[in-house]
């Protein structure tokens, strides 16, 4: 039986954790299909999505306004999509579905109706407390948590992280002594936020950069050791490559003057083997990049935030002892990598103590499954 | 420089400027829907309540805000206007 996983491609956060879990559910034998939320959407308002990510990269008040007014993303919604979607799921008997973004609730609660029957649904939070798409659907649907499993990737409230996103190849987590004195430095996938104003003062603190360029920024200095990357510009996440499938973003080195040659892996972001062996993440508190975090020991120096749920991220990874803001970074610790070294040894001690949430969901669709076998057999 | 008051007209200019649209100055008035009527989108909405806020300097606090308060450009007018004053905005519906 097929998982479904529902990514959506309002940002990287909840769309590179999704295909994550699928290729960790890959790797424990479990048949899943990835489905990212702009393919039910009508082509103009997938447009508008694509236009509002380049003004939220131009002007993070734009970004941070559009967390604060509410948006009903039903009237974004293709019908006709929806129900030929519905129909395929229906006729693939589908009850497994893995749900990263609140947009989709209105079509599971679709799906339940049409089929009459409980849907086995983890719904998977990639923030620590509900961000806008989340917020959004519950003031319109109650109680989710009755019919729906709630899975709090970062804990909630007095719950503690019990799992984590696991990346192949990312185990063992590179030693920190081995490490170079580099920071990867990056405005999470729409290049967002303040990481553009920091670059200089980095460089002063004695730290070489890693630098994610978005879409058709130019690459700057690269004469102390800055290295400049990019994601292909004329990628989206609501395309599937040729055999139909959705992809990690194709990502490559960007070094002036040479032609850009973007590659994929199969199993991860390529990103992540730049995390894995830097010092730390200088970023927003986005909810993949926390993933990122743990899945490498990597800490995190955090920048502004984006809205109210990645203000609550950085202050739970700060209380857990995984990050540090970058302002008490600088005036606490000077911008020196002692403290850094030890909240990397947190991360690798909790690490140590959780299982990733691919084998955790596995050993439960196991016994679903055997349970919907029984069933059948009575 | 901070504004005091604002008027249907000058929401409509906002509205023309956001849009880069100079029919909506003919074709908007005071009864206007600022959704359906102007037409303005997610984008254009939020670069819209940017300049509200910024010219007038208020800040809306959307999970109080009732969205009804855009369903005409002289109520919208009414619920800067008052926040500016600082007086308690009635809910749009009972």
């Amino acid at each position: 039986m097929t998982v479904t996983i529902l990514c959506s491609g309002f940002g990287l956060g909840f769309y590179t954790p999704g295909l994550l879990v699928k290729a960790g559910l890959g790797r424990q034998g479990i048949p899943t299909e990835v489905l990212v939320f702009e393919n039910v959407m009508g082509d103009a308002q997938r447009g508008r999505v694509d236009h509002s990510r380049r003004a939220y990269h131009d002007d993070f008040s734009v970004a941070l306004m559009s967390q604060r007014i509410p948006q009903d993303i039903r009237k974004s919604i293709d019908p006709e999509q929806v129900s030929r979607l519905l129909q395929q799921w229906q006729a693939e008997g589908r009850r497994h579905f893995i749900c990263l973004s609140g947009h989709w609730i209105y079509v599971l609660e679709l799906y339940r109706e049409q089929i009459g029957e409980a849907l086995d649904v983890d719904l998977l939070y990639l923030d620590a407390i509900d961000s806008p798409s989340w917020k959004n659907v519950k003031r319109r649907i109650d109680k989710l948590e009755e019919r729906y499993n709630e899975v709090w990737l970062f804990g909630h409230d007095e719950q503690p992280m019990n799992t984590y996103i696991d990346i192949a190849g990312s185990d063992p987590v590179q030693p920190y002594a081995e490490r170079e004195k580099r920071l990867l430095v990056h405005g999470g996938g729409w290049g967002m936020g303040t990481y553009r104003e920091h670059l200089d003062h980095l460089h002063n603190a004695g730290f070489a950069l890693d630098i994610v360029l978005y879409e058709g920024d130019a690459p700057g200095d690269t004469e102390q050791g800055q290295r400049y990357y990019r994601m292909d510009p004329e990628w989206r996440t609501w395309q599937h490559n040729s055999e139909g499938r959705h992809t990690f973003p194709p990502f490559a080195e960007v070094i002036p003057g040479e032609p850009e040659q973007y590659q994929l892996h199969a199993d991860y972001h390529m990103l992540c083997e730049i995390e894995r062996r830097v010092k730390a993440i200088v970023s927003k508190p986005g909810g993949g990049t926390l993933a990122d975090s743990f899945a490498s020991g990597t800490p995190i120096i955090f920048l502004d935030p984006f809205g109210e749920h990645e203000q609550r991220n950085a202050e739970r990874w700060e209380q857990y002892g995984y990050g540090i803001t970058y302002d008490r970074w600088m005036s606490e610790y000077g911008g020196g990598t002692d403290i850094l070294e030890q909240l990397h040894h947190n991360l690798l001690t909790a690490r140590q103590q959780l299982s990733p949430y691919p084998e955790q969901y596995a050993a439960r669709y196991k016994q679903s499954i055997q349970q919907l076998a029984g069933e059948a057999g009575q | 420089m901070k504004q005091s008051g604002v008027s249907a007209q000058q929401i409509i200019q906002m509205i023309s400027d956001v849009k880069e649209d100079p029919a909506c100055l003919t074709k908007l008035g005071p009864e206007s829907d600022i959704i359906h009527d102007a037409g303005l989108d997610s984008l254009q909405l939020i670069h819209f309540i940017l300049r509200i806020e910024d010219e007038y300097d208020v800040e809306i606090d959307f999970e109080e805000f009732d969205m009804d308060h855009l369903g005409s450009i002289s109520g919208f007018c009414d619920f800067v206007n008052q926040a500016q004053t600082g007086d308690k905005i009635q809910p749009m519906e009972a």
